[in-house]
């Protein structure tokens, strides 16, 4: 029954979101009737299919009034998404319990010793952990791409007579080539706002022949403009920035923090302190922007990678009040930042850290999704992975930090806590989404050594997913990436092939983003690593150096699979070779773009202040507590090959979910009886037959990293 | 006191003895919103002159900072105490907050952690709402209490397959 059950949901689950690709962003009006009539159709195409093949009725009746009335449920709390969106949210739901249940019935049921029980459970663990990931990054996409009305969207304000509070404009500095900076400040001189000053923080940056014409230049620009340099500093970028508090202006009222290669347009203050009018709003924050990478096919990847975020993560948290605050191109109320006791130190996304304490208060948050202001992109992969582990390091840090303020019973243990469930949820999720690489690694590990024990003839391992069944993790994974193809083709308006190498920029920074996820649990402080942005010789070998571990990692993927495909292995073999070659072409970006960035037509950039890039990511000691571990795993495997497995068959075997062959799917051909269907749980795992790949793991963890957006953090 | 100091301020010779009375001002009565203005202008003059700060030391009221000539002062903060984070002093329900999460990571190797985690988490819970403390630490433990009670249930089931495995 589980087994049908499964196959339904999944051709329900299939249906839906093909049919959401194919038209859900077209829809643009809905109604309960035309959400509920959607509903109806998938259920029913996938009841006809079911009902000439493998269902029994009673089973699809049951099912079927089952998803409806769950159905209904979601286009009740989901108004405002069309129906096709809705159907496929509650399809996509519905195939994650029932392959997590499924899931579940197998690893308990399924005839292994101790030790092979324990490695499924945990394998069952990572499932449902990657399970829930999958359907939060789900979630996100659907809401932006078939939302049918925006009740949060704000456009650029008109000016307020009368209104014009002094802003301090803060410019954070450390090491920045003065050319770069000078183009910032003249830009901000540019600003039409009538009440402003420019504050120029130069934290640390160690020659004075750097920092001092900043100072000249300031001076030049007039009494707005100030510059402090801050020397021996501690406390990274927050530390210098809370002591800017005390030299911002008294009647400043609104701070905006610019990067120092920001490039901002004149009308930014004008267009968006308006809405400062409304006491109760904290923060406001506009899209980052990018200049100088047309021509180059790295920067155009990382540019619609960085896209995400503002276009698909930032619309949706804005919908439910739950945006982040970016630091650049962001305005903030001085007074609730001195509320909150200024910028969290400890920190090194203190500005996404900030704006959950801020709204934790209960003040208001607002994003304009429109550009004012364009900066600079780190110009190489190296100086790419340092800026993803510091966002990711950071957001790790914000959720060890306020994980008891996400919580569902969070305000009734501190009634101060004035966040609403919506924020609640999505700052939670911005936190857990970073660890999707991690079981990514899992998964890939897993897939390895479990790949490598059955071809030396030691056995299974783990649970199997026999049959047809054993396609379901495959198709989680193809509809995951499509989807994930589909919401930048949409909301970003990309080609095919601009909408693949974005995808890639996000899978070549798998691992560094596992590497600062672990880094962030079990390491208190983080180390400010600086994202350079200018830019030496290119280095081919450098480059290569620097993904040394990606690529290891992907060769071993790559020639693992490549064995099990020449030793011809079963159906179930091949599912795990196209798993291996998947994981290969993941962790195989992270070489290929490093040395795409070194190709291509280079921004011309200054180099005048040199590049102090702070301590460099350790992996090398991480990939080693990484191959630890890998061993670890082995040595387990090798101790469960010598426990006995069970002699006969044991009772617990009988519910265990049934197989159910691929001809039972596509051919008409109605189930009467599903006893034959049963396991042969007579023979368990221990049949050594070689080339039988079990299972493979990776399955739930579909779509992989839609997640990069959560960035959050911002900042050179 | 305060306008006899500000006077001093506006009349000082240097702007290092200016500073150096609106931060005794200040000491006395932080609250004294001329002697901060005051001093926010004499700072702005300083910096004209030298934009350079050098870090001395800090406490939760205010830095202590020195001039590029050597000068040092203090510098009250302009901000209210924040939080600190990692807490210096754990707070009554940490310990079993902290069993919690013990437990629920024990859930991954078939519930076999939580059954030993659990226990201490509710232990730990039970204590505290047997101690005098506040209304929040004890909506804590009873979230613990609650919570620890649950996974330990699951882990029982978990543990109850892993038996059979054993068979």
């Amino acid at each position: 029954m589980l087994t049908r059950s499964l196959a339904l949901v999944t051709i329900w689950f299939l249906l839906s979101t093909v049919f959401t690709f194919l038209r859900g962003t077209h829809v643009r009006s809905g109604s309960n009737l035309r959400g509920f009539l959607w509903l109806l159709t998938v259920i029913l195409c996938g009841d006809l299919w079911a009902m000439f093949t493998f269902g029994l009725p009673a089973e699809i009746i049951a099912l079927s009034l089952l998803a409806i009335g769950f159905g209904v449920m979601w286009i009740f709390l989901l108004p405002n998404w069309n129906g096709l969106g809705q159907t496929s949210w509650t399809m996509s739901i519905l195939a994650a319990v029932m392959y997590a249940a499924y899931s579940f019935a197998v690893t308990a049921f399924t005839p292994l010793n101790p030790l092979g029980f324990l490695f499924s459970f945990v394998l069952f663990s990572a499932e449902l952990f990657a399970i829930g990931l999958s359907l939060s990054f789900t979630f996100e996409m659907l809401d932006v791409c078939t939302r049918i009305r925006w009740n949060h969207v704000a456009k650029p304000a008109q000016p307020i007579d009368g209104y014009t509070p002094m802003v301090s404009l803060q410019v954070p500095a450390y090491n920045e080539p003065v050319e770069v900076v000078e183009a910032t400040l003249r830009g901000l001189a540019r600003m039409n706002y009538p009440n402003y000053e420019v504050l120029v923080i130069d934290n640390n940056t160690p020659d004075e022949a750097t920092w001092r014409p900043l100072e000249a230049l300031c001076k030049e620009l007039g009494p707005n403009f100030k510059c402090l340099h801050l020397d021996k500093w501690p406390g990274y970028k927050s530390g210098a920035l809370n002591f800017a508090l005390t030299q911002t202006d008294p009647a400043a009222e609104i701070m905006a923090i610019i990067d120092a290669d920001y490039l901002v347009q004149p009308e930014y203050l004008n267009e968006l302190v308006p809405y400062f009018i409304d006491p109760q709003l904290a923060f406001l924050q506009t899209p980052q922007d990018y200049r100088d990478y047309k021509g180059n096919p790295f920067l155009e990847a990382c540019y619609n990678a960085y896209k995400y975020f503002f276009e698909v993560s930032m619309p949706s948290r804005n919908e439910h009040n739950a945006i982040i605050f970016c630091g650049t191109m962001g305005l903030i109320r001085k007074s609730v930042v001195q509320e909150i006791g200024g910028w969290d130190e400890w920190c090194i996304t203190e500005d996404a850290e900030a704006s959950l304490r801020i709204l934790k208060l209960g003040y208001k948050s607002i994003y304009i999704n429109q550009a004012y202001g364009q900066g600079v992109m780190p110009l190489n992969f190296e100086g790419l992975k340092k800026q993803r582990f510091r966002w990711c390091f950071g957001s790790i840090q914000v959720l060890r930090k306020h994980w008891e303020s996400l919580m569902p019973w969070a305000p009734w243990v501190d009634p101060t806590n004035q966040l609403t469930a919506s924020q609640r949820y999505f700052y939670l999720l911005s936190g857990l989404q970073w660890f999707n690489e991690s079981i990514t690694l899992g998964f890939t590990m897993l897939l390895l050594i479990s790949t490598i024990v059955i071809m030396l003839g030691m056995g299974t391992g783990i649970r199997i997913l026999a049959g047809i069944i054993a396609v379901v993790p495959l198709v989680f994974l193809v509809l995951g990436l499509a989807r994930f193809l589909w919401t930048l083709r949409y909301r970003l308006k990309l080609g095919w092939m601009q909408a693949l190498l974005a995808m890639g920029s996000f899978f070549s920074l798998s691992w560094v983003v596992t590497l600062a996820s672990i880094q962030g649990l079990i390491q208190p402080r983080g180390v400010f690593l600086r994202t350079s942005k200018s830019k030496g010789e290119s280095n081919l070998l450098r480059a290569l150096v620097v993904t040394q571990w990606e690529t290891g990692i992907g060769i071993a993927c790559g020639l693992t699979g490549l064995a099990l495909a020449i030793s011809k292995p079963p159906f179930e073999g091949w599912l795990t070779v196209i798993f291996l070659t998947w994981q290969m072409c993941l962790y195989l970006a992270a070489p290929a773009y490093s040395l795409l960035s070194e190709r291509g037509i280079k921004p011309i950039r200054v180099t005048s202040a040199g590049d102090i890039d702070g301590k460099v990511i350790q992996e090398t000691q991480a990939a080693r507590w990484s191959l630890a571990l890998l061993s670890l795993l082995l040595f387990g495997f090798l101790i469960y090959s010598l426990l006995p497995p069970p002699t006969e068959t044991p009772i617990y075997a009988e519910l265990a979910p049934a197989a159910l062959d691929s001809q039972k799917i596509f051919k008409v051909h109605p189930v009467q009886n599903d006893n034959k269907d049963k396991p042969k749980p007579a023979k368990p795992e221990k049949q050594p037959k070689p080339a039988k790949p079990e299972k493979q793991p990776k399955p739930a963890k579909p779509e992989k990293q839609p997640k990069p957006a959560k960035p959050v953090k911002q900042q050179k | 006191m305060s306008s006899s100091s500000l006077n001093l301020a506006n009349t000082n010779e240097t702007l290092e003895e200016s500073l150096t009375g609106l931060n005794q001002e200040l000491e006395l009565n932080p609250e004294n919103v001329t002697a901060r203005q005051a001093l926010y202008q004499t700072m702005q003059q300083m910096l004209r002159k030298d934009a350079f700060l050098a870090y001395q030391n800090e406490t939760n009221d205010h830095y202590t900072i020195r001039t590029y000539a050597d000068f040092q002062f203090v510098h009250p903060k302009d901000r209210a105490m924040p939080d600190i984070f990692p807490r210096l002093e754990q707070a009554p329900a940490q310990k079993a907050i902290t069993w919690l999460g013990w437990s629920l990571v024990g859930l991954i190797p078939a519930g076999l952690g939580t059954m030993i985690c659990a226990p201490l988490a509710m232990l730990a819970a039970i204590k505290i709402l047997l101690q005098k403390n506040s209304l929040s630490e004890r909506r804590r433990a009873w979230v613990v209490l609650g919570t620890s009670i649950v996974l330990w249930l699951i882990a029982l089931l978990f543990l109850i397959i892993l038996i059979l495995h054993l068979g």
